[in-house]
C-alpha cells in the first residue's frame, strides 16, 4: 500500500503523469473505464447481498442479468483508437484469444445469472467466485497490475 | 474442533466402533488438514494439467527454479512407503529418508508447529491417492545457491520459525496462519539468509524481480485495519475484496485450494487472529 503510494507520487512528480492524464481524455478509454467499473460494482453489491450484510437476496438475480448484460460489451470496448492507460499492447496484437477471455466472462456471468435464479447460497456463490476468476483472468494477461 | 475431531477418532477406535468408519474419519481429517496447509497448490503442475500431488510445478526464486517432488504413495518416483517418522522428519524438519536436508523452498520452518497427529493424519490422506508415476525433475539452483549439506547450518541458525505462543483464545487462528496456513512465507517480510522478520509478523514483503511479494494483511493501516471481520472471512471464502477487485496470483491458489475448503469457523478463527496483530 505505502510502496503503491509512493508509486503514484513518483508517477505524478514525472512527465509520465501528463500522459496518463491526456489518456484519461480520450473519451473510448473513459467509456471503457466506466463499464468496467459498472462491472465491479455489481460484485460489490451482490458480495454485499451473499455475505447477507444487506437483507436482498431477491436483488441478487437482478444484479447478476445486469452483469450478464454488461459484460457483452466488454470485447468490443478496445477498439484501436482507445491504446493506452493500463491495458498492456498485447489486447491489440492478440484479438481472438481477447475474444475468447471476454466470452469466458460471459459464460461465466450467465451461470451466476441460472445459479441466481434457482440455486442455493453455495451454488451462487461458486457460480460468483468463477464470474470474478473470468474477470481476474483477463485482467492477469492484459491489465498493466496496479503498483 | 481439532481436538474434537481427534477425541472422535479416539472414540471410534477404542470405542469397538467399526474400524472403517475410524479409517474413514482419519482420511476425511488428512484431507481437510492436507487443503488447510495447501500441499496441493505446490506440488501439482496445474500449468500443464498435471494430476493432484504427483509434483512437477516450478517454483521461481532468487535462488534459481525449484521442481516440487511427487507426493502422491508411488513407492518409485513418489513416497509410497515411506515410515511415518520419515515422513514427519520430511514435513517439520525438512529432513530427507537418506539423511539430507531439503531447501526451504519446501515450507517446512513453518510446518514444524503442526502437531504429530496432524501430520500423520495428512500422511494417511496422502497413501489413499492413486500413485502417479513420475519421476522428478532436477532443481535448476543458480550458482552460488550452496549445497544441500549447508542447509544443515541454515536450519541450526534459522529454523523453525520461533514464533512466541500465540494470546489466549487466537490460538486455533494461530495454527492456521503460521503452521498450517505458512501464510508468513509470503506475506512477512525477510531478513538476512531468508529468515522471516518474526517481529513484522504478515506486515507484507516487498515485491522483487523474483517474487510478486505480497501485502500487509496485519491490523495496521497498509493492511487491514479497514477491513471487517467478515470482509476477511470472504476474501478468504471467494476472492472479492471489499472493493469488488479479485485476488490474483499466489493468493487466488491459496484461496482456490486452501482458504475456501476450510469450514466457517476456521475462517473466521484466521480472520480474528489477523485483526488482533498490531
Ligand atoms: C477481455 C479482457 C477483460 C475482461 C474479461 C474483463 N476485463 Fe476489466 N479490464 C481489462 C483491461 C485490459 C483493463 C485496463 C483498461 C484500461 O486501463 O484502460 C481493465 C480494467 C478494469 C477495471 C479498472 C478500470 C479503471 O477505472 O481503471 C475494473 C474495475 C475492471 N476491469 C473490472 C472488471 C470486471 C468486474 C470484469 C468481469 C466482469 C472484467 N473487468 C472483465 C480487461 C478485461
Ligand atoms: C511452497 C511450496 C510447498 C508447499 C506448500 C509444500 N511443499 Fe512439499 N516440497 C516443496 C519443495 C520445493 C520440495 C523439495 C525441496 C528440495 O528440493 O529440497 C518439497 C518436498 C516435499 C517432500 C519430500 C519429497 C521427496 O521425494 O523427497 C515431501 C514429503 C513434501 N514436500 C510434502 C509436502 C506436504 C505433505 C505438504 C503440505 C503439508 C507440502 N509438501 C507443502 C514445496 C512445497
Ligand atoms: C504464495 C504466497 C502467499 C501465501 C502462502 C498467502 N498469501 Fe495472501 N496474498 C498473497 C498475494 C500475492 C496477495 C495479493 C493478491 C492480489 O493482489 O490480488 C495476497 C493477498 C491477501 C489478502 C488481501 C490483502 C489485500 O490488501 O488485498 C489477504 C487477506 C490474505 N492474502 C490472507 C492470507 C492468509 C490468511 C494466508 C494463509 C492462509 C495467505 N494470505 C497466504 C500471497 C500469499
Amino acid at each position: 500500500m505505502l510502496i503503491r503510494l509512493t508509486a503514484v507520487c513518483v508517477a505524478l512528480a514525472l512527465p509520465f503523469g501528463a500522459i496518463a492524464h491526456e489518456n484519461q481524455k480520450n473519451p473510448e478509454i473513459r467509456y471503457r473505464h466506466a463499464i468496467m467499473e459498472t462491472l465491479s460494482n455489481q460484485f460489490v453489491a451482490m458480495g454485499l447481498i451473499l455475505q447477507a450484510k444487506v437483507d436482498r437476496p431477491d436483488e441478487m438475480a437482478v444484479n447478476a442479468r445486469a452483469l450478464a448484460e454488461n459484460v457483452r460489451l466488454i470485447a468490443g470496448l478496445f477498439p484501436d483508437n482507445s491504446k493506452g492507460a493500463k491495458a498492456l499492447p498485447l489486447i491489440w496484437d492478440e484479438p481472438e484469444k481477447v475474444a475468447q477471455a471476454a466470452q469466458r466472462a460471459v459464460d461465466a456471468a450467465d451461470a451466476l445469472v441460472a445459479a441466481a435464479t434457482d440455486g442455493n447460497r453455495q451454488a451462487i456463490a461458486r457460480a460468483f467466485k468463477a464470474a470474478g476468476d473470468s474477470c481476474k483472468g483477463c485482467h492477469e494477461r492484459y491489465k498493466e497490475a496496479d503498483d | 474442533m481439532k481436538t474434537g475431531l481427534a477425541a472422535l477418532a479416539l472414540l471410534l477406535l477404542t470405542g469397538g466402533a467399526a474400524p472403517a468408519a475410524a479409517a474413514d474419519d482419519l482420511l476425511a481429517r488428512g484431507a481437510y488438514l492436507t487443503a488447510a496447509a495447501g500441499c496441493v497448490s505446490c506440488h501439482t503442475d496445474k500449468e500443464n494439467d498435471g494430476t493432484p500431488f504427483a509434483g512437477g510445478h516450478a517454483i521461481e526464486s532468487p535462488y534459481g527454479i525449484f521442481y516440487t517432488p511427487n507426493i502422491t504413495p508411488d513407492s518409485e518416483t513418489g513416497i509410497g512407503g515411506w515410515t511415518d517418522d520419515e515422513f514427519l522428519a520430511a514435513l517439520r524438519e525438512g529432513i530427507a529418508p537418506d539423511g539430507s536436508h531439503y531447501y526451504p523452498a519446501f515450507p517446512y520452518p513453518s510446518y514444524a508447529g503442526m502437531t504429530r497427529d496432524d501430520a500423520l493424519a495428512i500422511k494417511a490422506y496422502l497413501d489413499s491417492l492413486e500413485p502417479v508415476r513420475q519421476p522428478n525433475k532436477p532443481n535448476e539452483l543458480r550458482w552460488f545457491v550452496p549445497g544441500r549439506s549447508a542447509m544443515g547450518l541454515w536450519k541450526a541458525l534459522n529454523s523453525p520459525w520461533d514464533y512466541a505462543e500465540p494470546a489466549a483464545g487466537l490460538e486455533r487462528g494461530a495454527y492456521l496462519v503460521r503452521h498450517l496456513g505458512h501464510c508468513g512465507e509470503c506475506h512477512t517480510p525477510r531478513g538476512a539468509g531468508g529468515r522471516l522478520k518474526l517481529s513484522q509478523e504478515l506486515a507484507g514483503s516487498p515485491k522483487t524481480a523474483s517474487s510478486e511479494g505480497a501485502p500487509a494483511i496485519d491490523n495496521s493501516p497498509d493492511g487491514l485495519a479497514d477491513w471487517a471481520l467478515s470482509d476477511i472471512e470472504f476474501y478468504l471464502e471467494l476472492g472479492m475484496r471489499p472493493d469488488g477487485d479479485f485476488s490474483s496470483g499466489g493468493m487466488a491458489a491459496v484461496i482456490e485450494d486452501n482458504t475456501s475448503q476450510l469450514t466457517p469457523a476456521d475462517r473466521q478463527a484466521i480472520a480474528r487472529y489477523l485483526k488482533n496483530l498490531r
